[in-house]
């Protein structure tokens, strides 16, 4: 069993690309530190500007002085739901980005 | 395409690599795996950060560890630099074998060293366990472990569970391993024109598993966890991995959302990545319309259905609570990923004996999950069929055919001898095991959790309540094997032991 499989692939003398696998593994690295990048600056970029919407409410009058003090638990969610769709949507763009022309 | 030197794996040409000497043939597995080091030594600085954080005095361990490893792997790297060019198959497969082994040995120094004061042997198991993303522990106590030794325990998982979608996707099925030629993906076709190169292709597939994961953490912190356990939760689910912050493992956060978010993710990582792709691609149907992801909902939907109206009818949970109990932990068994929201052996023989036999099936093939694999059996139903039919119209032309495409008998004589060397694997990893003073029962589920990189076991010792610190230590070496052995689809691991492969 495993004598024929190791003659099949023989014959078929593939090779694997150094090269390739070196590029692969560094683009996988940068990959992660990319994305953990884009989610942090995504994230906070939608806590401070969620910040700035809630004073302005505030200061508007649609919302009470200090309500964030009483209700930074719903706050919170609501910029944790709203960073899943962002960032979901970020890296739905980017992947298609990258991955255009391919077949697959 | 542009050559055919851009894919990891290129045809034609053998002279090259014919006449290399041994030193020489070693000298680019070396680099190699002086590469994957880096990365890890790197890796191990993120614990060793949030150790500082967190006034842990273990973040040193960690900066030292992280530090030596990077440098064991840098020398490694930059003293085997040249121009290798290609690889040969048998070169493929050293590596392969390799790596999986170079990783859980450097990475458990950080279990030695730190408070936790592990014995080399326990903490490889650990390092392997969590490599190979199955999930066994020998570590009680981990609610009050500091934070570093949590987190390197998830990103272990989360390593290997990279590692294993594009090893699925790139190398498995030009190995013809068990029957993953089956999944051979065009951008490996060095035939077609527009092809993207495959690193690209692992970038892309990396790109999709760390938005997932990011995604899944953050569900999981709306559903309550903190920041750190969902991190580090999320880390362990898209891994299909299983290690958990806590003893009692997801158990412990008693929360339905978050029993429903990680049962979400860990079938997000138990389906194909490459259909992912596919559908970003413009082909939003490509999940549902493959039979093996069908296969797989459906095998999940049945097992979920029988032991939700089996436990309803016992009396002892209501509907919504036996569906919740049941739907985390059949995904996570079957999936491999190996948490446990409640102790499911308490709930009758029915349970432990439809878990122990469910722990084989596995996801999808490409996925992060392990086992048997859902298409195996596919096949193997296919083929069974085919034998039948032909009984009664002897003269008949019978094709099998998998994903509308016709399936050589080459294909399906690798799935039935992988699943029988799977058995013949697991029986003689029982008996084995048996020599080491288990008991039957333990010892059995003990080579069916390793070998399909499930996590827990069935029985007192093993069990989800259980963890693996009383075993032997020859027991431990043994079930170690058995995760590599599983995790690499057996023909990865035993090629290396056939004199043939070292012939030139």
């Amino acid at each position: 069993m495993l004598r024929s499989m190791i003659e099949e692939l023989r014959e078929e003398d593939l090779k694997f690309s150094v090269r390739e696998i070196e590029k692969g593994t560094f683009l996988m690295a940068a990959a992660a530190v990319a994305l953990f990048f884009l989610a942090f600056v995504t994230f906070e970029g939608e806590y401070l500007s969620g910040y700035g919407i809630e004073r302005f409410l505030e200061y508007a009058g649609f919302l009470k002085p200090n309500w964030m003090a009483d209700h930074y638990d719903v706050f919170l969610h609501d910029i944790q739901m709203l960073f899943i769709v962002t960032f979901l949507t970020e890296v739905f763009l980017l992947i298609s980005w990258y991955i255009k022309g391919w077949e697959l | 395409m542009t050559g055919v030197s851009s894919s990891w794996l290129t045809g034609k040409g053998r002279t090259a690599l014919e006449s290399r000497s041994k030193p020489q043939e070693m000298s680019v597995i070396l680099l190699i795996i002086g590469l994957f080091l880096v990365i890890l030594g790197l890796g191990m600085m993120v614990p060793a950060i949030i150790d500082a954080v967190a006034h842990n005095d273990d973040w040193q361990i960690f900066a030292i560890c992280g530090a030596f490893v990077t440098f064991i792997g840098g020398l490694l790297f930059l003293s085997n630099r040249g121009d290798h060019g290609e690889i040969s198959i048998r070169q493929g497969f050293l590596i392969t074998v390799l790596t999986w082994v170079a990783i859980p040995l450097f990475g458990a120094l950080p279990f030695v060293y730190s408070d936790l004061d592990l014995s080399y042997t326990n903490a490889f198991f650990e390092a392997m366990s969590g490599v190979t993303t199955t999930g066994s522990t020998v570590i009680s106590g981990l609610d009050g472990l500091p934070p570093g030794i949590l987190l390197w325990r998830s990103l272990l998982q989360w390593f290997g569970g990279v590692g294993i979608i594009v090893m699925g996707v790139a190398i498995m099925p030009m190995l013809k391993v068990g029957g993953m030629q089956l999944f051979k993906v065009e951008a490996f076709d060095v035939s077609e024109n527009f092809i993207p190169r495959s690193a690209k292709l692992a970038a892309s597939l990396s790109f999709l598993y760390i938005g997932l994961t990011l995604v899944c953490a953050l569900a999981l912190w709306l559903a309550g966890m903190t920041p750190f356990e969902a991190a580090c939760h999320a880390f362990t689910t898209l891994s299909t991995g299983g290690f958990s912050t806590s003893d009692a493992s997801v158990g412990h956060f008693d929360s339905a959302m978050i029993d429903y978010v990680i049962s979400f993710f860990m079938i997000m990582g138990s389906l194909p990545f490459i259909l992912y792709l596919k559908v970003l691609k413009g082909h939003p149907l490509s999940l549902l319309s493959d039979t093996q992801v069908r296969g797989f909902l459906w095998t999940l939907g049945g097992v979920i259905a029988f032991l939700t109206l089996w436990l309803w009818g016992g009396g002892s949970f209501d509907l919504a609570d036996a569906l919740r109990y049941t739907t985390f932990n059949v995904i996570s068994v079957i999936t491999g990923t190996g948490y446990a929201s409640t102790d499911y052996t308490v709930w009758g023989m029915l349970s432990v004996v439809v878990f122990f036999f469910i722990m084989f099936i596995g996801g999808c093939a490409g996925s992060t999950s392990c086992g048997i694999k859902i298409f195996r059996f596919q096949i193997m139903f296919l083929a069974l069929r085919s034998e039948i039919r032909r009984l009664f119209w002897p003269h008949a032309i019978t094709v099998v055919k998998y994903n509308n495409r016709s399936v050589n008998n080459n294909a399906i004589g690798s799935v039935f001898a992988f699943v029988f060397l799977y058995l013949i694997c697991v029986m003689l990893l029982t008996g084995a095991l048996t020599f080491t003073g288990l008991d039957f029962t333990t010892a059995l589920s003990g080579a069916g959790t390793a070998m399909s990189n499930v996590g827990p076991g069935v029985g007192r010792m093993i069990g989800p309540a259980g963890n693996f610190a009383d075993l032997t230590d020859t027991a431990k070496w043994l079930l170690s094997f058995a995760m590599l052995l599983g995790r690499l689809e057996l023909f990865a691991v035993l090629v290396l032991f056939s004199p043939k492969f070292w012939q030139t």
